[in-house]
């Protein structure tokens, strides 16, 4: 078990559609949970999905202004690569974004073995 | 506001680094149980290998095989080889996405399955000086399917893992004030901005170094939720629902070439073509049983050329360049569960010269997986004449270890 955390603030501009771009790469297995953490304290689920995930639509920015997303993502290390082939084994590509901006995120590592979970926290304000 | 939180964060710091010095978290004895017997083009071209007949399967990225057929046991291994694929060198690989490369649908893949190998027997032909090299390639056209019902369970497994660590961590959280109390000022800070529409340059930067601080804060409290917590339970039902899901069933075919060159003291210039050819296997696999049990048909078509043949018929022997070897094979297998296995296979074989008699192979293998990624298995048949009698002569035993080091790259030891 291992956590990686991030955080970014996303400006946007004009008003539009909040996305997600998601890609967790060599074939290894991942889920993931998209969380509305309100102003006021409350925390909301507002997208659950496994695999990987292109333009997926979160909520309007007019709705996510002020607020935060944290993004949580667990991958299940199922593959280990020799020497001499790919010097990581886990790359996990997370991309926030609207009509006029965006804010991303990345993991490439290398693991021993096989089998172990890993998770990822990305929060993201939306300003 | 924001001094009071940067002395509490340092102290905050300063306590929770002397709580965790001594111990680190240990994430390595994690392990997969995806360990089979790899079929090595490379000595399947050279005729070592314990089975004429193998199943396409998913194999690991990268196998080294060491072999050693026969001589009691008494000497070091004298075959060498080790199988790569290269689809994980390139952007394919990177881009390779579980729900296609676990499908439950039985697709057409090429590139995807290609591996090439290299192989070495040392002595042959009862000469200690000759050598023999082997290049091959295999691919699977049609590799089987994942079972649906083992997906949704391994999927479901992947889901609740991911639920109970929020839900954990978020409680674990909940133990630390300062936590709270950083989250408040973020969300102060982000009221502040509103009521001054994102006008703000300065609550912006402080919005900004307070999520930073949070993240240190946070980065320090992961560290101590998984020293506590490790979530071992959860990952080992992981595991396993994934080695469950290995296993693929229904129509699967592969394809495989290769050529292999004697070498006589290791002098280049000695080198000859010694035979090349193609391979083809294919067949179904079918459960049997809901506790695991599954029944494998399996067929074999190979055609292979030798190159200087030197062919026994009687009491004479005839030359001849190349000389072309036609091989038909089936193989039936049962796994019992997913320790034991047992297979029986045979294999018909003609030649293209008038002058030769059809000859034949039988073989059966038992195997059994004592522990996660550690097989041994036991071989027992007998080997291809290359004179006019038709029946069984030389009759071989092979005794092997598979042992999995790091987990996808397997030792077999034969």
């Amino acid at each position: 078990m291992a956590t990686f955390i991030d955080s970014d603030i996303l400006k946007t501009v004009t008003p539009g559609s909040v996305q997600l771009l998601l890609t967790c790469g060599y074939g290894q297995p991942i889920y993931t949970s998209v969380y509305l953490k309100k102003i006021d304290g409350s925390i909301e689920k507002i997208k659950e999905f496994e695999g990987n995930g292109s333009y997926l639509h979160l909520k309007n920015s007019s709705e996510l202004q002020f607020n935060r997303l944290e993004i949580h993502s667990t991958i299940h290390d199922i593959r280990d690569f020799a020497v001499g082939q790919e010097v990581v084994d886990i790359k996990l590509y997370e991309k926030v974004f609207c009509n006029d901006a965006f804010v991303d995120m990345e993991i490439s590592m290398k693991t021993k073995g096989t089998g172990q979970i890993i998770n990822c926290i990305y929060e993201v304000v939306i300003l | 506001m924001k001094k009071y939180f940067s002395f509490l964060f340092l102290i905050f710091l300063f306590l929770l680094s002397q709580a965790q010095s001594d111990t680190i978290p240990d994430i390595k004895n994690i392990s997969l149980d995806i360990l089979k017997t790899p079929s090595n083009p490379a000595f399947i071209i050279m005729s070592t290998s314990p089975v004429e007949i193998a199943e396409p399967t998913t194999p690991t990225e990268f196998y080294i095989s060491i072999q050693n057929a026969s001589n009691n046991f008494t000497s070091l291994p004298n075959n060498y080889g080790f199988t790569v694929a290269p689809f994980w060198w390139t952007k394919s690989g990177k881009e390779l996405n579980f729900n296609k490369d676990f499908s439950t649908r039985n697709k057409i893949y090429f590139w995807r399955y290609l591996r090439l190998s290299v192989g070495m027997v040392k002595g042959v032909d009862d000469n200690e000086d000759l050598w023999r090299y082997g290049f091959g390639f295999q691919t699977n056209i049609f590799s089987g399917k994942v079972q649906k019902k083992k997906k949704e369970r391994y999927l479901n497994a992947l889901r609740s893992c991911h639920n109970n660590y929020y839900q954990l961590r978020i409680d674990f959280y909940k133990k630390y004030p300062l936590y709270s109390k950083i989250e408040n000022e973020v969300n102060s800070i982000l009221e502040r901005l509103k009521a001054a529409n994102n006008s703000d340059s300065l609550l912006a930067e402080e919005l900004s170094r307070t999520l930073k601080l949070k993240q240190q804060l946070e980065e320090l409290l992961l560290k101590q939720f998984e020293l506590e917590k490790g979530m071992a339970e959860d990952s080992l039902s992981v595991n396993t629902m994934f080695s469950d899901l290995e296993k693929r069933i229904g129509f699967k075919w592969d394809i495989g070439a290769g050529i292999s060159n004697s070498i006589e003291n290791r002098w280049i210039d000695s080198s000859d073509v010694n035979r090349f050819g193609v391979w083809t296997n294919f067949g179904w696999v079918i459960p049997i049983s809901k506790s695991g049990a599954y029944l494998s048909i399996l067929g074999l078509t190979r055609i292979l050329a030798y190159e200087d043949a030197v062919y026994q018929y009687n009491d004479t022997s005839f030359y001849k360049e190349y000389l072309g070897v036609y091989d038909f094979g089936a193989q039936i297998k049962f796994e019992f569960n997913s320790k034991f296995s047992f297979l029986v296979e045979g294999v018909y074989r003609m030649y293209s010269d008038e002058r030769t008699v059809s000859t034949f192979k039988v073989n059966s293998m038992a195997q059994y997986k004592f522990n996660p990624n550690q097989i041994v298995f036991v071989s027992f048949g007998n080997e291809f004449n290359n004179n006019n009698d038709q029946g069984p002569q030389r009759i071989q035993l092979n005794i092997g270890v598979s042992l999995g080091i790091g987990n996808n790259i397997g030792v077999n030891f034969y």
